[in-house]
């Protein structure tokens, strides 16, 4: 969602993919795939469904929030359609901890999320691609005439959202030997606030990996801290709207206040 | 100022943290944390891209 938001996007569809993915990853196992098969096959699942929606923002120029709002209803009832509600049960053995034992998948997931956290905050900076993401949302236009391809970059962090949404899927997933048809509700709000409290800018150009996973630790630590300190866990959506508010109050005098210096600067 | 709301969250974090080391130290078990992280793992994957 960082690089989305970077874009100037937004993708609210990805709760609804994560679902699709997760039962996807669960019916492909259960029919006698390997687990590394199901896993990829889920990871492409997220790319078609990542690519669509950025096809339909990048080439027929339509509103992301118009595209992945349709999305999000789209898959999430297409999908209650098709699983008439029930869960994927009995998954099997060798699908759980993506068959490594239950003491060693949490260094495994907590490798991969830190290699592709690694990954991301380092292309952003030093690669022309990671660059040319910030230029298209900070003015497209000026990206255009500096010869970036715009377009190209709006469909590529789709289809990359697309994937890191399957491969979340799987690893949640193999969690538990049974996949809920309704998982991944209420995703997107999470997944955005975390990257929002984390300075990105909603319009786009501004924010960094590094912010997104303080965010996400701040906003993710906070409804098990409230049980820890005995305070009741309804205040938790109560205490993380309030953080969202704040931070986004924060950036709003920061801007101000460096207005204001500007524009002071120059009169002297 | 630069990396100005990264610093603002990493000190939110630092007092939550501080706060739960004395009034609830258990928050910091093993388990606890491994399952922290386990169950953030679609959000903490969705938001890089």
């Amino acid at each position: 969602m960082t690089l989305v938001i970077l874009t100037g996007q937004i993708d609210i569809s990805v709760g609804s993919m994560f679902a699709i993915c997760s039962v996807a990853a669960g019916v492909l196992a259960k029919s006698g795939l390997p687990s590394p098969a199901a896993a990829i096959a889920a990871c492409l699942v997220g790319a078609i469904l990542g690519s669509i929606n950025g096809a339909l923002v990048a080439y027929a120029g339509i509103p992301s929030i118009v595209v992945t709002l349709a999305g999000m209803v789209v898959l999430r009832d297409a999908l209650r359609w098709q699983t008439q509600g029930a869960w994927v049960q009995d998954l099997p053995s060798n699908f759980q901890w993506l068959g490594v034992s239950q003491s060693v998948y949490p260094v495994m997931a907590f490798l991969a999320v830190a290699l592709l956290a690694v990954v991301f905050a380092w292309g952003l900076r030093s690669i022309s691609a990671g660059r040319s993401v910030y230029a298209t949302g900070s003015s497209p236009e000026a990206a255009r005439l500096a010869g970036i391809d715009t377009s190209m970059v709006t469909f590529s962090v789709f289809v990359i959202s697309g994937v890191l949404t399957g491969l979340a899927a799987v690893l949640n997933s193999v969690r538990f030997n049974q996949i809920p048809s309704n998982t991944g509700l209420g995703l997107e709000m999470k997944v955005i606030a975390a990257v929002i409290v984390g300075g990105a800018a909603i319009t786009g150009g501004v924010g960094t990996i590094v912010g997104t996973v303080l965010g996400t630790i701040l906003l993710g630590a906070i409804g098990p801290a409230l049980t820890f300190l005995g305070a009741s866990p309804y205040w938790e959506r109560a205490i993380q709207g309030a953080i969202i508010l704040a931070a986004v109050v924060i950036d709003a005098a920061r801007i101000s206040s460096e207005k204001h210096a500007r524009t002071a600067g120059i009169r002297a | 100022m630069k990396r100005s709301r990264e610093i603002s969250v990493a000190i939110a974090i630092a007092g939550l943290a501080g706060v739960l080391a004395v009034a609830a130290p258990g928050y910091f078990a093993r388990e606890n944390l491994i399952d922290l992280f386990l169950a953030n793992i679609p959000c903490s994957l969705s938001h890089w891209a």
